[in-house]
Formats: C-alpha cells, sequence, structure tokens
C-alpha cells in the first residue's frame, strides 16, 4: 500500500511538470504578440523591444521555460500583462469566486442526485422510476450555457425576481442573502447536467447491490427500511459516488468557464476566457495551472479514499 | 461521454447478445419504441441540415435590417430573426451542418486516434500499456473542457482549431474504453486460434479483436457525439469556435444573448436544436447499449 502511494504520488509530480510543460508551450504558440496588445496598433518597435525585456519575452524559450518554473517554485506567478497586479492575487481572488460556485452546484448535485436516482432504484420499473429516467436522459442532454441563458431570460427578464449577472449588487450591503440571491441562477445552470449524470450511475449502482444477499439477509431479519438502504445498500455503492465525486469535482471546476461567461461570474472561468482574447500570458498559465493542479489534487484524492472505503484494495 | 468514463468502461465485449440469430432489425426495433424515437429524431434532423440547399430557404448571411429581431412567423419568417434580420430557420439548418459534421470529423479522429492507441495497449501490455496509458493519464489530467480552451487559445480561434481541440481532448476516453474492451478478448479462444494458425499480431488486431470491441464502440461513439455537440457549441458560444458571418449553433446562441430582452426566441432556437439532436443521441446509445448488454438491460428498464 505505502508503494502504491508512493508510485501515485510520483505520477502527481510527473503530471504537474507535464502540465505545466504544456502550458507553457500551449500559450507561448499562441499568436499574436502580448506588448503590441498592450501598446496598441501605434507602438513603435522601440516600444515593443523594450517591453519584450521588461517582460523577457527576448529569450530563448526554454529558458524563458526554466525560468518561469524556477519562479512557479518559488510562489510568484508573474504579473498580469493587462491588469498590472500580481497573477497569484488575481487568480486567487477568482478562485475563491469559482469555488464558492462549484461548491454550491456539487452540493445540489450530488444531494439531489443522489436522491432521485435512489427513489428510481428502490421503485424501479415502475412509473416512477421511468419517469425519473427519462427526465434524467433529457437533463444530460442539456447545454449548461443555454439553460443558463433560458433561467436569465424567465426569472431575471420575465419574471424579475432573481438577477442575472454579478456575484454581488454593487449597491447592496454584500451579505449572505445577496449573494445567495446571485447564486441561485449560475448553481443550478452548473448542477443540472452533474445531476442527471449522478442519478443515472447511482441508480445503476443500487441496482447492483439491491439483490445481492446480504441484502435479503438483512431485510429477513427484520431490520427497518432505513437501516437497510443507509447501512447495506448505500454504504455499498460509496465507491461507485467517490468515482463520480472525482469526475463531476473536475467537470465542475471547468464547467464554469461557461457559466460564469453567461452570469459574468468574477471566477476563474470567466477570467480565463478574457485572458486568452486579451492575450494575457501569465494570467492564463497561472489560471489554467491551478485548475489542472486543484483537478489533479481531487484525483489523488479520490484514489486515496478508495483505499479507506475498500479494504480489499489495501492489501492488493 | 463522462457518464461511460466513469462506469469505468466495462464495456461487454461480446458478439451482439441481444439479438439472438434470425431476428431483423426490424423487430428488434419495434421491441424497443424509445431507441425507434430516439433514431426518429437523430434521422429527421440530419436530414433536415443534408437537405439545407435545396430546401426553399432564404439565404442564411442575408441580411434586412428593416425587419430584424421578428416573431416566429413575422414576416415569412418561420422562426423569426435575428438581429441583422436575417432567417433564423434557415440559419439554423445551415448551422446544424457546421455543428453535426464538427462532431462527426472531431468523432472520427479521435476514435482513430483512440482508437489505435487503446488497441496496442490492451493487446500488448506491459511496457507498451505503460507508456502509452500514462500519457493518457497525463491528458486527462487537465479538465476536458480547459485543455479544449488552452489549445484555441493556442492555435487562434475557428472552426478547423475547435475541432482539432475537440478531437484531441477525446482521444483519451476511446484510448481508456477501447483499451478495457480489448483486455477482455485479448486472452479469448478465437485470438488464440488465430495465433496458432500463424496470424500477424496485425491481422490479429484487425480482423479478431476489432470486430469483437466494434459492438460497444458503437454505443460508445454514439453517447460521445452528443457530448462532442455541446462541446463544439460551447466553444463557439464563447467566442472561440465559428466565426462570423459562419452559422453554427454556438454563435447563433451567442448571438441570441444580447437580445435576450427583446428577442428571447433568438437566444432560445438553437438551443433547442442542440437539446434534440443531443438528446435523440443519447437514447439511441442508451438503447444500443441496452440491446448489446441484455443482463443491463434486464435491470435497467
Amino acid at each position: 500500500m505505502q508503494r502504491y502511494l508512493l508510485q501515485r504520488l510520483a505520477l502527481v509530480v510527473v503530471v504537474l511538470l507535464s502540465v505545466s510543460l504544456l502550458v507553457f508551450v500551449v500559450t507561448r504558440l499562441t499568436p499574436g504578440d502580448p506588448a503590441r496588445v498592450m501598446l496598441g496598433p501605434r507602438a513603435t518597435d522601440e516600444q515593443l523591444a523594450q517591453l519584450h525585456v521588461i517582460y523577457g519575452l527576448d529569450q530563448p524559450i526554454h529558458v524563458q521555460y526554466v525560468s518561469w518554473l524556477g519562479h512557479i517554485l518559488r510562489g510568484d506567478l508573474g504579473e498580469s500583462i493587462q491588469l498590472h497586479r500580481p497573477v497569484l492575487t488575481e487568480v486567487a481572488e477568482r478562485f475563491r469566486a469559482t469555488l464558492v460556485l462549484a461548491f454550491a452546484a456539487m452540493l445540489v448535485a450530488f444531494s439531489t442526485g443522489i436522491g432521485v436516482g435512489l427513489a428510481a432504484a428502490l421503485r424501479a420499473n415502475t412509473l416512477l422510476d421511468r419517469l425519473l429516467m427519462s427526465v434524467a436522459l433529457l437533463g444530460i442532454s442539456l447545454p449548461p450555457f443555454w439553460v443558463g441563458l433560458i433561467l436569465i431570460i424567465a426569472f431575471s427578464l420575465i419574471l424579475r425576481w432573481l438577477p442575472a449577472t454579478g456575484m454581488l449588487s454593487a449597491t447592496g450591503d454584500g451579505g449572505p442573502p445577496d449573494l445567495l440571491a446571485h447564486l441561485v441562477l449560475p448553481t443550478i445552470s452548473l448542477a443540472v447536467v452533474p445531476l442527471a449524470v449522478i442519478a443515472r450511475l447511482t441508480r445503476a449502482n443500487v441496482l447492483e447491490v439491491v439483490n445481492q444477499l446480504y441484502v435479503r439477509t438483512a431485510r429477513a431479519k427484520g431490520l427497518p427500511p432505513l437501516v437497510v438502504v443507509l447501512g447495506h445498500i448505500m454504504r455499498n455503492t460509496l465507491i461507485g459516488t467517490v468515482t463520480i465525486l472525482g469526475l463531476e469535482a473536475g467537470w465542475l471546476l471547468a464547467g464554469t468557464v461557461y457559466i460564469e461567461t453567461v452570469f459574468a461570474w468574477p471566477g476563474l472561468g470567466s477570467m480565463l476566457v478574457n485572458a486568452i482574447l486579451q492575450r494575457d500570458y501569465p494570467l492564463v498559465q497561472g489560471g489554467v495551472l491551478l485548475v489542472a493542479g486543484v483537478y489533479v489534487l481531487i484525483n489523488l484524492a479520490t484514489d486515496i479514499l478508495y483505499l479507506y472505503l475498500d479494504p480489499r484494495l489495501r492489501y492488493a | 461521454m463522462r457518464e461511460l468514463a466513469a462506469s469505468s468502461l466495462a464495456l461487454p465485449a461480446t458478439r451482439v447478445p441481444g439479438l439472438p440469430a434470425g431476428r431483423g432489425p426490424r423487430l428488434a426495433l419495434a421491441r424497443r419504441p424509445l431507441l425507434t424515437f430516439g433514431l426518429a429524431i437523430v434521422l429527421l434532423i440530419v436530414m433536415l441540415a443534408a437537405l439545407a440547399p435545396v430546401l426553399p430557404l432564404r439565404d442564411p448571411n442575408v441580411t434586412a435590417p428593416a425587419r430584424r429581431l421578428a416573431g416566429a412567423g413575422v414576416n415569412g419568417y418561420l422562426l423569426g430573426s435575428d438581429q441583422l434580420g436575417r432567417d433564423l430557420l434557415s440559419r439554423l439548418l445551415w448551422g446544424a451542418r457546421v455543428s453535426i459534421a464538427v462532431a462527426l470529423v472531431a468523432a472520427a479522429v479521435a476514435l482513430v486516434a483512440g482508437g489505435a492507441i487503446g488497441m496496442l495497449a490492451g493487446f500488448y501490455g506491459g511496457l507498451t500499456d505503460n507508456v502509452l496509458m500514462r500519457l493518457i493519464d497525463i491528458l486527462m489530467a487537465f479538465p476536458y473542457v480547459l485543455l479544449a480552451i488552452a489549445l484555441v487559445a493556442a492555435l487562434g480561434p475557428g472552426l478547423l482549431n475547435a475541432l482539432i481541440a475537440i478531437a484531441v481532448v477525446n482521444i483519451s476516453f476511446y484510448a481508456r474504453g477501447v483499451r478495457a474492451a480489448v483486455l477482455v478478448v485479448r486472452r479469448a479462444a478465437f485470438v488464440e486460434a488465430a495465433r496458432a494458425l500463424g496470424a500477424s499480431d496485425a491481422r490479429i488486431l484487425l480482423r479478431e479483436v476489432l470486430p469483437s470491441v466494434a459492438p460497444p464502440l458503437l454505443v460508445f461513439v454514439t453517447l460521445n457525439l452528443g457530448a462532442l455537440i455541446v462541446e463544439t457549441a460551447g466553444l463557439s458560444f464563447i467566442g472561440l469556435g465559428a466565426q462570423p458571418p459562419t452559422a453554427d449553433w454556438g454563435t447563433m446562441l451567442a448571438d441570441g444573448r444580447q437580445f435576450m430582452m427583446t428577442a428571447p426566441h433568438v437566444a432560445a432556437i438553437p438551443g433547442f436544436a442542440v437539446l434534440a439532436l443531443v438528446w435523440g443521441l443519447n437514447i439511441v446509445g442508451d438503447g444500443l447499449r441496452d440491446m448489446l448488454d441484455p443482463t443491463l438491460a434486464h435491470t435497467a428498464h
């Protein structure tokens, strides 16, 4: 088991290094000179050259990478070309907003998704099951950004119940009720597809164990239905649930790119899209690196959770 | 697609046990009304898209500023017009051609590249498997939407680059799926028999292994196509895919977004189109999976 963990950690290091290399190369391939974007079309060659020196853009590309990596390892992600502030500060601020949104969506998707999946499985092949699964199939087919637009049209523009954009009102006190009101629509848009995926997988997972002998035994010896469901059925679908948790957490982080764009949510996703369109290399690199790093850590946590949940894996 | 990845891709690599010999496809469809329904949706949309050049439609790019943002049925616009007075129905059908073509080509590229990696890794095992799958692990270490966006950012916004990005991102899913399916059959008796007869590795892979992993792969492609259509629309929606004046469903959504207040139908209609096609594909994928794996179908329906 220790050997497995060490191997797993080594893989994390390799993956993070590859990610950093990929991010670096990919952003350097981008057409367009960031110095020209900054200075505008009337910049002289001298001004451009000066800026290239300031940002190290005149160095050979492998020199740029090594120096960039060195700075990152020291916690210095550079300075945003467009915003003139440290990338780390900007990214950290944006990441907080994204975490709020992703966490809210995850909460909604998992609580509702598992509930729906369980209900469908326990009433398998009934009208309720068929109805829930038909809705779930429709749910996994929804384009999340379109759901966002429709929700804005319905609840912000027509009914005027909820704000359409932003995270906090400019005029409001910025308290929890204000945040909550802004959170509702983006959370639903982001949660709807994972919710349907989780419902379908939970149903399949429950159906796999519901006819096992130990479940029949538990029922036969007169345990209350709730104890059977929670202690015997749900407990043995945990591995499957953790798998989904890892996958969906990563997807939610990336899915925020679309949802944040639709709702002008001040998170990493909308920042990345803007940074790409503005050719703000340092900001793109910092943002992508952070998201990819978090994603890798979520996957690592998932694998360690497996070990904890499934004793068989510990001795394999 | 994510769902397939989550179910560990234990795709049944058997030869269509759901269809006993002697029963034609017609009977199989008659017994599966839902599958038939999904197939009908997909075929209808594909046919309308294919027939767009011969249908009596307005030019999708001709503007008519005087008749902008017309409602459905107004001024002879069956589905209304957009902010430049362009016919929404016409743009929808011409846009379908773009969206469907991009998804199909991206799926083909990802299937061939990912399928080849998965077959080699699964068939040879050992070092080959280890090296190939670690590379795939690295590719999968990126949240895939982010990788697609980073690639498009590098290559520059545009439909072709969006296609490349989406294809690359999906290679890992095919590689893993095909590898899992190949692992199931590589020790099968018919593979051993072919080897005993002196068949080359290439021949065994193409003539023995490939046909036996093809049915589950078909399910995989069908479900993946839906995801690809959403991904393509997403990239176009945030401005990294199709560029004006080309209409695809994503750019139409982005156009409509600016006029949600005055003309909500401009944003609503292309979204319905995406939803209908992806829904149809998912129904077909689900139905095919049940056909291929009767044990699953038994518990699932």
